[in-house]
């Protein structure tokens, strides 16, 4: 029960960092023009970047509480 | 309407290389923070501050942002340091832990550190107020514990306590 739960997790985890990876080369793409002002594929490209970030930061954090190695 | 925001301090007992990730984290949102009045200034440029929703979004960004700032100001303040511990007799702040949370099956190596340690470095350090960390404190290789967890109760073996590596 509690392995299938951690197991769950983890690959939610797996495919939280591949479209983190993903939005992250996105928002390379977007900003490489070098220029910024006004590019709305680049605020888009960041604020996708930054929610897909919270989300891979969150799983990690429930995997460490299941596993007791956080406060 | 006044609002009462809780600043959460995490303990200053670190290693050193928790304080000065932590101190450049802190320069780091010290320069959002610095961001975010511009574009508060500039949100509320118009002096016209009803209904006003550019202006509302840059003053909750600087509101979260600040309680971070604080919160890592407030950690690193009067840090305490840990040494690597090279006594391995027993598990104690400082040392490498080989350990093997049974339940999961699952076995990985951790330094026994502070919160913040566990926070930045996830990979290689446990808390020692984390529940397995508290846990493993002051026994010795070979022994099983166990603890508690998100309301469940799981069990973990120390196969070996070695020096400190962080």
């Amino acid at each position: 029960m509690q392995t299938s739960e951690l197991n769950e997790l983890k690959k939610k985890l797996k495919v939280a960092e591949e479209k983190l990876a993903k939005a992250g080369i996105r928002m390379g793409e977007a900003g490489g023009s070098g220029e910024w002002h006004d590019n709305s594929a680049w605020d888009n490209a960041v604020v996708d970047f930054k929610v897909r970030e919270d989300i891979v930061d969150s799983l990690k954090k429930c995997i460490q509480k299941l596993k007791g190695t956080t406060n | 309407m006044s609002r009462e925001i809780k600043i959460e301090v995490f303990s200053s007992v670190m290693s050193e290389r928790a304080y000065y990730t932590a101190r450049q984290k802190l320069g780091l949102i010290s320069t959002d923070l610095a961001e975010q009045n511009i574009e508060l200034g500039v949100a509320g440029g118009t002096n016209d501050f009803h209904d006003n929703a550019a202006f509302d979004e840059a003053s909750r960004k600087i509101d979260v942002t600040g309680i971070s700032y604080e919160t890592w100001r407030k950690t690193i303040m009067y840090p305490v340091f840990i040494e690597r511990r090279v006594e391995t007799d027993s598990v104690q702040l400082g040392n490498l832990v080989d350990i093997e949370i049974v339940t999961f099956g699952e076995r990985f190596k951790a330094n026994i550190l502070g919160p913040v340690d566990g926070i930045l470095f996830e990979d290689d350090s446990i808390s020692f107020e984390s529940p397995l960390g508290r846990a493993l404190i002051g026994h010795v290789k070979g022994e099983e514990i166990e603890y508690e967890a998100a309301s469940r109760k799981l069990k973990a073996k120390i196969i070996d306590v070695l020096p400190g590596n962080f």
